[in-house]
């Protein structure tokens, strides 16, 4: 380990004492190491507790429903999956599996904020979420199509010309 | 029967114990509580908006697969942190494939660069208010190539120790320091220019 | 004291009567006339970027950017068609928005209307939405370039 990285090493505290010891009196008698080993401590001290602070740009509501959806899709996957188990077990798993994927959806459909009478349903290459907005009164269906080939917003439209003057 | 918990008074102990169980409600509330700062790690690795969001609902989703795996030996928070950060590695791994490199980066990889950058004489982040030393921490941040970032993230705002980042990282440990102190060398440049463009 | 002999049924009480029948009737032929519901529906483009000046786009009014930007996280919405029709459960009604999109709308015993999202000549998804709530109906999807399109339906 060169010099350098020792004074790093020091600064981060991952060296033993007697390592500690040396880079120290290197420190006392070279400046120009005790000048690198001051920058690496004020960047280190300028870095803690500077992490930025973002939010997450998706309402609680739209990414709930999007990460809940994915949960029920990767259930419902493992629960079709092929075992190669036990006869007995072969009739146990699926079962398991179908169970627990009808265990989330009654817990979804009971404990959500959507109308109950509200449905919708959609064609085997098309994903939905739905969710309600209650300070918005909106019902909102989000719908991913896997081939991404619906757009009802034309492109004449989207590079829409000059207007008139 | 089971006692019925307050989801939003809960503590998160309590949160995941209910999670565990199956209560995706509970589940639901931990997510509320925790998203921002999950979303904010994988912005940070990732720098890419859509990146990030597909990145942390693929955590929510693989936190509640393996909820049954958390025993508590840390907090609710740092385990799905660390689901994130690895998440966003190994997605950082195939991109790197197709990634085209600036010849600065690699500059960076090949090493020694940090050798010829002259010390920095001043404190670069003194007298900074600390919303605009997050500011400018973040611009110079986003300069770094993935792999400095990376390791200055996992360092610096994970607290792990050499050993631990070179094995998410999948290097060895001499790699993780030279990265480091690349990293932490560039940063106080680019956190000096920074402070020099304020100040003309 | 001399008591008011008993009177037959006067012209009152027949007025009365037959206001009663004429009531009743009126019930059971409103019943009957199936009640029609105003349905708005706006193709409204989410976008990031800002309209650039001079360009053919109208954004849409305050209310419904204001809500849509609290719900979703594009800062900019533009409204490409709107259309009005009146639907009732015995006159379903298709409302074309553009070349590539339509919604067909009926209306349901117990308060409900079904909305189909049509596109490309294929249903995109149907939903079942409750009148009962004054909620909008908003259909939306990912479009090309990280914006999005959105299909907001108002019930009245």
């Amino acid at each position: 380990m060169n010099t350098e990285l020792k004074l790093q090493a020091l600064v981060d505290g991952e060296l033993d004492a007697r390592e500690a010891r040396e880079v120290e009196a290197l420190l006392a008698q070279d400046a120009q190491s005790a000048a690198l080993m001051q920058e690496l401590n004020w960047t280190k001290s300028a870095l803690v507790g500077n992490d930025a602070e973002l939010a997450l740009p998706e309402t609680r509501e739209f990414f709930w429903s999007k990460v809940e959806r994915a949960i029920a899709i990767e259930e419902k996957q493992a629960a079709a999956a092929p075992a190669e188990r036990a006869w007995w077990l072969k009739l146990l798993y699926p079962a398991t599996g179908l169970a627990a994927m009808v265990a989330v959806m009654f817990v979804v459909s009971g404990g959500r904020t959507t109308d109950g009478a509200d449905s919708e349903s959609v064609t085997e290459d098309v994903n939905a979420v739905s969710f309600r907005s209650e300070s918005e009164k909106m019902s909102v269906v989000y719908v991913a199509d896997e081939n991404g080939n619906f757009s009802p917003v034309s492109e004449e439209v989207k590079n829409a010309p000059e207007a008139d003057k | 029967m089971a006692k019925q918990i307050d989801h939003k008074a809960a503590l998160d102990v309590q949160l995941v114990a209910a999670s565990q169980a199956g209560d995706m409600i509970a589940f639901e509330e931990l997510v509320a509580r925790h998203r921002d700062k999950i979303y904010a790690r994988a912005f940070s690795m990732m720098r890419n908006e859509e990146e990030a969001i597909d990145l942390a609902q693929e955590a929510w989703v693989k936190a509640w697969q393996r909820l049954k795996q958390f025993q508590g030996d840390s907090s609710f928070a740092t385990w799905m942190t660390r689901i994130v950060i690895n998440l966003c590695l190994d997605q950082l791994r195939r991109q790197k494939r197709t990634r085209a490199e600036s010849i600065e980066q690699l500059d960076e990889e090949l090493g020694g660069v940090e050798r010829q950058m002259p010390v920095v004489a001043t404190n670069p982040s003194e007298g900074l208010e600390r919303s605009e030393l997050r500011k400018r921490i973040d611009k110079a941040m986003n300069q770094l190539s993935y792999e400095h970032r990376t390791v200055l993230i996992l360092h610096e705002f994970e607290e792990m120790e050499y050993k631990q980042i070179a094995k998410v990282m999948n290097c060895s440990i001499g790699t993780v320091m030279s990265r480091l102190f690349y990293a932490r060398r560039r940063l106080a440049s680019l956190l000096q220019s920074l402070k020099k463009e304020q100040q003309s | 004291m001399r008591l008011k002999p008993t009177s037959k049924p006067s012209r009152w009480h027949f007025l009365v009567l037959l206001l009663g029948l004429g009531w009743g009737l009126l019930q059971v032929v409103a019943a009957s006339v199936p009640v029609e519901t105003r349905v708005q529906a706006v193709l409204v483009w989410g976008t990031a970027e800002s309209k650039p000046a001079g360009k053919n786009l109208k954004e849409v009014d305050a209310k419904l950017r204001e809500k849509l930007g609290k719900i979703f996280k594009w800062q900019n919405y533009f409204e490409v068609s709107r259309k009005t029709a009146g639907v009732s459960a015995s006159k379903p009604h298709t409302l074309k928005l553009s070349e590539e999109c339509s919604v067909d709308i009926k209306i349901l015993p117990e308060n409900m209307a079904e909305v189909k999202l049509i596109g490309k000549g294929r249903t995109i998804v149907t939903r079942r939405h409750s009148l009962a709530k004054p909620d909008a109906l908003v259909l939306a999807g990912d479009d090309k370039n990280n914006t999005a399109w959105f299909v907001v339906l108002n019930f009245n």
